[in-house]
């Protein structure tokens, strides 16, 4: 470790931008003007729907792409000038690329026998990273006698095993399925822990994002539309984008009518709702969040105040530990609630009445430009 | 088993017969090879490997007058040469093939398909056209027809076989291995030696073999383009032909077509070998 503190600028991407030609002619910015930084030691998640740029930035960081403009630091170096095999960086590849004709043992090696490493630190520090990803004394398999989860692991330990500055995974855990997949996302959480290099992930999967990552990105169409932690990111997203593509969502469109010393009452279609949120102006268009876990059909004042909705019941769609319900608002709109188990009977075409904690409505300006963040 | 329909049965006869029309002549050579009737060697006269012994020049019971190979020496050596040309030509081709191929599958430039169709046009291109252009060039360049000119002219074809056996090979296997090999380190250079060629190794040794055959077997471009004391084993045994057909023909064609098999099986072999690289 080159420095105690861990720095909070480790990796710094500087307007980075990269263009792409469609085959029609048509120009896309897969990233448009990036800045970034992240800290030593992170765990940062590139979240985005497919197209968003994440991977094409994660390919420029590993050296796979180049930017048009634009510079990456790493500890304080540019490294867009170095070819790939001479970053310090290591990359777990979504399909995993193990060399089909190695052994195990030597495809953890390949890396420290590029590096010429002597046999007996090579051999050590090979079995080593596989007890690190709970695969020790495979060394003599191949990778075609692996199970997916056994090839992502070795993926994994062959990464590692370089000691890189950062290490890049792009989807790594897609293919597998979700048992081992939600075990996965935990022994990756730990194993950053323990090494205490930073991890940049690159993933389409919220729910992924959500339980690994100290840090957020969320991206769209190349630009950042939001830079948080986990939290922040679910619970005050900061444009309609995030709010949609991180959890479920109910979304209304309104506009401030009337202020008082308390907040602001919005009309959404008819509907009136209220708000805490005293830096909304009178006129002013807004989005209004509300998770369909914040709704309740019981009162409870006990949290602070709270405010009802009505919705007509359209379907109830039992999943597992609670009950999700469909509907429309007295406007019109879809509408959705999720609940614990209920005495009350669920009737098709049944008015319920919604109970949420005012605190819990998250408002969005409606025009929310992207940011150009630091963490 | 379900019960055949006439069609059906039809289809069986119809499978038969084609395949008895395309070995038959083939059988009916090596059969022919081991009859001992000098004079027509299309009537059995009874078992003999008095043509295998007479094309060695070994010992036979045949008398002075019944001996046809004008002499084994002159056998040995075409087959010498056609060793020595199907070798050196298979060693060029397969290793300008495998790096055009390489070349090809991983990197963009100007012209790229272009390339690759000129890589193709040499197996369409009637091997007349090729033979009369490659004398034509070689006499014009000033060259001694022999087996330099031979080897040369066998390579602007032997090329495209390898290419197109290795780009095969290359289309499918991983690209992501080659950018993995990069991301732990190792220069295109090393990649090049420790991840693509070990992976593309059966394919270029079946593309090796490939060459190999066609080198050995190929007549109308090589009688172009040898010179006198160049003759392969192909124009070899046309000449011999030329001067009636003599039973020793049968077993030099039955030995040639055991050596095929061979070369053919192990290039099949290497070819088919770890097809599931991912």
């Amino acid at each position: 470790m080159s420095a105690s503190i861990p720095s909070p600028e480790y990796i710094k991407i500087r307007h980075a931008h990269r263009q792409f030609m469609t085959p029609e002619g048509g120009i896309i910015n897969a990233l448009d003007n990036i800045s970034l930084s992240i800290a030593q030691s992170e765990f940062i998640t590139l979240l985005g729907p497919s197209g968003c740029g994440k991977t094409t930035l994660l390919k420029i960081i590993a050296g796979f792409e180049e930017l048009d403009s634009g510079d990456i630091l790493l500890d304080g170096q540019s490294i867009i000038q170095q070819p790939a095999h001479k970053r310090p960086v290591n990359t777990v590849f979504q399909s995993y690329a193990l060399f089909p004709h190695m052994t195990v043992g030597d495809n953890v090696g390949y890396g420290l026998d590029i590096a010429k490493v002597n046999k007996v630190e090579r051999n050590q520090r090979v079995a080593e990273a596989l007890t690190m990803v709970g695969l020790s004394g495979i060394e003599q398999r191949l990778p075609s006698q692996l199970s997916g989860g056994q090839q992502q692991r070795v993926a994994l330990a062959r990464a590692i095993i370089n000691r890189p500055k950062l290490l890049l995974l792009d989807e790594p855990l897609s293919a597998l399925d979700k048992n081992l997949r939600l075990q996965m996302q935990l022994e990756l959480k730990n194993l950053q822990t323990e090494l205490g290099i930073c991890f940049i992930f690159v993933t389409h999967d919220q729910e992924e994002a959500l339980t690994m990552s100290d840090q957020i990105v969320v991206l769209n169409s190349g630009k950042i539309d939001q830079i948080g932690t986990p939290d922040e990111i679910y619970h005050t997203p900061k444009t309609e984008f995030v709010a949609r593509f991180i959890g479920e969502s109910n979304i209304l469109s309104g506009m401030v009518i009337s202020k008082s010393e308390n907040g602001v009452n919005i009309d959404c279609n008819g509907c009136t709702i209220f708000s805490h949120d005293q830096t909304l102006k009178l006129g002013e268009e807004v989005k209004l969040l509300l998770r369909p876990e914040h709704l309740s059909l019981t009162p409870n004042e006990l949290e602070g105040p709270q405010a009802q909705l009505t919705m007509t019941l359209n379907q109830t769609v039992f999943v597992g530990s609670d009950y999700q319900l469909h509907g429309e608002l007295s406007n019109g709109l879809p509408f959705s609630a999720l609940t614990r188990k209920t005495n009350t009977p669920l009737i098709k075409g049944q008015q319920l009445t919604l109970y949420y904690q005012v605190d819990a409505l998250h408002t969005i300006p409606a025009k929310q430009k992207s940011i150009k963040g630091h963490i | 088993m379900k019960k055949q329909t006439p069609l059906g049965r039809l289809l069986s006869i119809y499978s038969v017969f084609f395949f008895l029309f395309l070995y038959a002549p083939v059988i009916l050579i090596v059969i022919y090879s081991f009859n001992s009737n000098p004079i027509n060697i299309m009537i059995w006269d009874g078992f003999t490997f008095d043509w295998y012994r007479s094309i060695f020049g070994l010992a036979t019971s045949l008398t002075d007058t019944s001996s046809y190979v004008d002499s084994t020496d002159q056998l040995l050596n075409a087959l010498l040469n056609s060793l020595i040309v199907a070798a050196s030509a298979t060693l060029v081709a397969t290793f300008l093939g495998t790096s055009t191929a390489v070349a090809l599958a991983r990197y963009r430039f100007k012209l790229h398909s272009f390339y690759r169709l000129l890589l193709f046009v040499p197996m369409v291109m009637p091997d007349i056209v090729l033979g009369i252009a490659l004398l034509i060039f070689f006499v014009g360049a000033g060259f001694t027809l022999g087996n330099s000119t031979i080897i040369i002219g066998h390579c602007t074809f032997l090329t495209s076989y390898v290419f197109i056996v290795v780009s095969a090979r290359l289309a499918g296997m991983n690209p992501l291995t080659e950018a993995a090999s990069a991301d732990l380190g190792a220069n295109e250079w090393q990649t090049f030696r420790r991840v693509t060629l070990p992976l593309i190794l059966p394919g270029v040794i079946g593309g090796a073999l490939l060459s190999f055959i066609i080198s050995m077997d190929d007549l109308v471009i090589t009688y172009f383009i040898s010179g006198v004391d160049s003759t392969t084993l192909p124009v070899f045994i046309l000449g011999m032909i030329r001067r009636g057909i003599k039973p020793e023909i049968n077993a030099i064609a039955t030995l040639m077509l055991l050596f095929s098999v061979v070369i053919a099986s192990a290039g099949i072999y290497f070819k088919s070998k770890n097809t599931s690289t991912h």
